[in-house]
């Protein structure tokens, strides 16, 4: 005789399930309990509920992800990995990609001069940098300079000038003259403005000739000169007095972009 | 023939060079020289009115012409 205390207990009467486990699905064991039959049911929910307490580990998990198709939906729809140039832009040909900041040059930057007396050469009296970069190659654009002198105290000597150049550094050795007026009277003021067009490859021109106090009111001829975007420019608002006696100063000086 | 014009006098100096360099930039003289003081000029180039002062050494070679 079997040895068995427990068995399947096979009801012919039920239809074979050759699929995977459902809910309703029910299951019998009949073991030998002092002599008699036990008969134990046990329903498909309860093994799955069951099974479901358990937990796979991570790295552990087999099988194909798209098939995962919840989760395969929700990584399609991520945003790529972002490639400077291709799916995100760039900022003046700086990559956005990385941490960090990136300082955009303004397009407006004022100066405040200080007093030149003393000397009868040309002086500068105050600088704006125009940072590299800020002009770029294939956009042109227009400058607007524009800049007020003061004739300082009451001193009657002789006029002075205040003149607009620019250069690569905060020098007039070499530097590009762009404009000039001169005050007259004691303790007055002057104003003047340029407007400079950068052409997008590589010059600058502005109104001749220079001595206008605007070139917006005045029709003429225009100087071309070369200019280097890819290094630092300064645009340097000068003094100078016809009698070294005598003061003047370069109050405010701006320069400001139009693109 | 380049001239120099002295600023307060009006009087022209006739100069015969028309090319420097500085900065490693070329420069062709077109146009009057201007003297704006004892130590600068105002030199009509092709790229420009260039401010020439008397730490360039093209300075000298204009003044002493």
């Amino acid at each position: 005789m079997s040895t068995f205390n427990w068995w399947g207990d096979w009801r012919p009467s039920l239809t074979p399930h050759t699929s995977n486990l459902q809910p309703t699905d029910l299951i019998e064991c009949t073991s030998i309990v002092g002599g008699a039959t036990v008969n134990t049911a046990i329903t498909g929910a309860q093994i799955i509920a069951a099974a479901s307490g358990g937990s796979a580990t991570w790295g552990g998990i087999t099988g194909t992800l798209s098939a995962q198709t919840d989760l395969q939906t929700a990584l399609n729809a991520k945003q790529p990995t972002l490639v400077s140039g291709t799916n995100i832009k760039t900022v003046n040909s700086n990559s956005l990609l990385g941490s960090g900041d990136i300082s955009l040059p303004s397009n407006k930057l004022s100066a405040i001069g200080t007093n030149v007396t003393g000397t009868t050469a040309n002086t500068i009296s105050a600088n704006a940098l125009l940072p590299a970069n800020t002009l770029v190659t294939g956009k042109p654009c227009m400058i607007h300079i524009k800049a007020r002198g003061r004739r300082v105290g009451s001193s009657v000597l002789a006029v002075i000038a205040c003149g607009m150049y620019r250069n690569t550094s905060v020098s007039l050795s070499g530097a590009t003259f762009l404009g000039q007026i001169q005050i007259g009277a004691t303790n007055t003021l002057g104003q003047f403005e340029r407007h400079l067009f950068w052409d997008g490859a590589g010059n600058v021109s502005v109104h001749f000739p220079n001595t206008l106090v605007s070139d917006m009111i005045n029709n003429g001829t225009y100087t071309t000169s070369v200019i280097n975007p890819a290094v630092d420019n300064y645009f340097l608002y000068t003094i100078q007095c016809s009698n070294a006696g005598d003061t003047g100063q370069i109050q405010w000086g701006l320069h400001t972009l139009y693109a | 023939m380049q001239e120099i014009q002295d600023k307060f006098n009006g009087a022209y100096i006739h100069y015969m060079l028309n090319t420097f360099t500085y900065n490693e930039i070329e420069y062709t003289i077109t146009g009057p020289i201007e003297v704006i003081s004892e130590t600068q000029l105002h030199v009509e180039t092709d790229k420009g009115i260039i401010l020439v002062d008397d730490t360039m050494d093209i300075y000298k070679e204009l003044t002493n012409g």
